[in-house]
C-alpha cells in the first residue's frame, strides 16, 4: 500500500527544503527594497499630482491591485523581453528566470507600497510641513526631517502586513521554475513521489515566518508609540 | 517580435466567457466564509471555553499559510486519497470522476472562512463595548444585541474590508488553474495554444482580473454609499 504520509520522510526533505530558503528571502528582500524605492517616488507622483505620470501611475498602481500576481509573473516573463528587444534591441530571452521574478515582486510591492506610503504621507498633518518651511528648511529637507519619521510610524503596521503576505505570495514563484522552498518540494515530489510531507516542511517554514515577522511588528511598533 | 493585439482582443472576448466561472470559483467560499467567518467571529469573541482557543489557533494556523500551498495539499490529498476513501465508504465515485471545480471551491472556502472570519472580528470589535451595554441595560438578550445593535454598526465598518476580502479570492482562485479548473487563465491559454501567443493570452487574462476587480470595487462603493447613507454623524 501506498505511504500517505511519515514524520520521517518530514525529518529527511527538512534540510533540503530549508536550504532553498535564501531564495525565498532574496525575493521578499529585493521586493520591499525596491517596492519602498519605487512606491515612495509613485507616492509623490501621486501626491504632488504630476500631470500625465499622475494618471500612469494611477493606472499603474490599480492595475497591479487589480490582477493576480500569477498573472503579473506571467506578463513579465513573457512580456519583459519583448519590451527590451523593441526599446533597445538587445535580446534577453536567455536571462535568468530569477530575474523576471525578482522584477514582478518588485513591481507588485512598488504598487501595494505606493498606496501605503501616500496614504500615511498625507496622514502626516500640512502643518508639520509648514511649520518645517517656517523655520526655513528646504523641501526636501522638511521632508527628510520631519515628515518622513512621523509617515514611516504611521505606515508601519501596513507595511508589516504588507511583507507578510509578500513572503506568502512568494510560492507562486515556482510556477516559473524557480527553486524556492515550494519549488524545492516540487522537485523533491517528482522525485520521490511524495509531496505532502514536503507541504508539511514549508508550512512549518511560512508558520514560523509568519509568526516571527508578525510578533516582531508588533514589538516595534509597541516601542515605538510613545505616550499614545 | 512583436505584440499581436488582434489576438489580445479575441483572447479577450473567448475568455469573457468563463467569467462566471471565475466569479463562481470567488464567490461562493465569500459567501461560505461569511456565514462560518461570522460564527467564528462571534464564538471568539464571547470566548467561549475550549472552542475560542481553538478556534484562534485554527485561525491563526490557516491564515499563515499561503493560499496555492493549501490548495496543493488538498489537490495531493485528494488525487492519493480520495479512491481509497470512496471504496471505504462503498461509494462508486472515483476521484476522475469529480469535477475539478468542486475541490477548487472547497480549497477556496477553506482559505476565505479564517481570513473573512479575522475582517468579521476586526468590525465587531471595531463596536465600542457602551453598545453591548446600552443593549443590556434595556433588557435585551445576547443574540438581540448582536443582531439589532452590533451586527448592524460592524456591517458598515466591514464593507471596506470585505470589498479587499472578496477581490483577494478573486485574485487568490487565479491559482486554480493549476488544477486545472477552466477559468480565464485557462480559457485564455486553451485559445492561445492554435496562435502559440501565450503573452497575449496572459495580457487578456490580465485585461479580465482587471475589469472584475474595478467592477467589485465600484459596487462596493455604491453599497457603501447607500448603507451609509441614515447613519448620523455625531460630533
Amino acid at each position: 500500500m501506498f505511504e500517505f504520509f511519515s514524520f520521517h520522510r518530514m525529518l529527511e526533505f527538512f534540510p533540503k527544503i530549508i536550504s532553498c530558503f535564501p531564495i525565498t528571502l532574496s525575493i521578499v528582500v529585493v521586493g520591499i527594497v525596491a517596492g519602498i524605492f519605487f512606491g515612495t517616488v509613485l507616492a509623490f507622483i501621486r501626491i504632488y499630482h504630476v500631470p500625465l505620470l499622475n494618471q500612469l501611475a494611477f493606472l499603474f498602481i490599480s492595475f497591479i491591485r487589480g490582477t493576480p500576481i500569477i498573472v503579473q509573473l506571467f506578463v513579465v516573463y513573457y512580456g519583459l523581453p519583448v519590451l527590451f528587444e523593441n526599446i533597445t534591441g538587445i535580446n534577453i530571452d536567455r536571462i535568468d528566470k530569477f530575474y523576471f521574478v525578482l522584477v514582478t515582486y518588485a513591481l507588485n510591492e512598488a504598487g501595494f507600497l505606493a498606496e501605503i506610503i501616500r496614504a500615511s504621507i498625507l496622514a502626516v498633518p500640512i502643518g508639520q510641513t509648514e511649520a518645517g518651511y517656517a523655520v526655513g528648511l528646504s523641501g526636501f529637507d522638511t521632508f527628510r526631517k520631519i515628515v518622513m519619521p512621523q509617515a514611516a510610524r504611521l505606515a508601519l503596521p501596513a507595511v508589516g502586513v504588507d511583507m507578510i503576505n509578500l513572503f506568502k505570495s512568494t510560492s507562486l514563484a515556482y510556477l516559473l521554475g524557480i527553486m524556492d522552498i515550494v519549488g524545492k518540494v516540487q522537485a523533491i515530489g517528482a522525485n520521490t513521489y511524495h509531496y505532502l510531507e514536503g507541504y508539511a516542511c514549508t508550512a512549518i517554514i511560512f508558520v514560523v515566518i509568519n509568526f516571527v515577522l508578525g510578533t516582531t511588528f508588533k514589538y516595534v511598533n509597541k516601542k515605538l508609540s510613545y505616550g499614545a | 517580435m512583436n505584440i499581436r493585439y488582434d489576438q489580445i482582443i479575441k483572447t479577450f472576448f473567448y475568455s469573457a466567457h468563463y467569467v462566471p466561472i471565475t466569479l463562481l470559483i470567488a464567490f461562493v467560499p465569500v459567501v461560505l466564509g461569511l456565514i462560518f467567518g461570522s460564527l467564528i467571529a462571534i464564538g471568539r469573541i464571547y470566548r467561549v471555553k475550549i472552542v475560542s482557543p481553538i478556534l484562534d489557533f485554527i485561525v491563526l494556523f490557516i491564515n499563515a499559510l499561503p493560499g496555492p500551498i493549501i490548495i496543493l495539499v488538498l489537490i495531493t490529498v485528494f488525487n492519493q486519497g480520495f479512491d481509497s476513501f470512496a471504496k471505504m465508504l462503498h461509494l462508486a465515485i472515483r476521484a476522475k470522476n469529480v469535477n475539478v471545480i468542486y475541490v477548487g471551491i472547497l480549497a477556496m472556502t477553506i482559505i476565505s472562512i479564517p481570513a473573512l472570519s479575522e475582517s468579521i472580528r476586526g468590525a465587531l470589535l471595531s463596536i465600542d463595548q457602551g453598545q453591548y451595554e446600552a443593549g443590556y441595560s434595556v433588557g435585551l438578550s445576547k443574540f438581540q444585541v448582536l443582531q439589532r445593535i452590533v451586527l448592524p454598526q460592524a456591517f458598515l465598518v466591514l464593507i471596506p474590508t470585505l470589498c479587499g476580502d472578496v477581490i483577494g479570492t478573486l485574485k487568490g482562485s487565479s491559482f486554480l488553474f493549476i488544477i486545472g479548473v477552466m477559468d480565464i487563465i485557462n480559457s485564455a491559454l486553451k485559445f492561445a495554444t492554435s496562435s502559440y501567443c501565450i503573452l497575449e493570452a496572459y495580457i487578456a487574462a490580465a485585461l479580465l482580473y482587471w475589469l472584475m476587480s474595478i467592477f467589485i470595487e465600484n459596487i462596493f462603493r455604491l453599497l457603501e454609499h447607500q448603507m451609509g447613507k441614515h447613519r448620523r454623524v455625531l460630533g
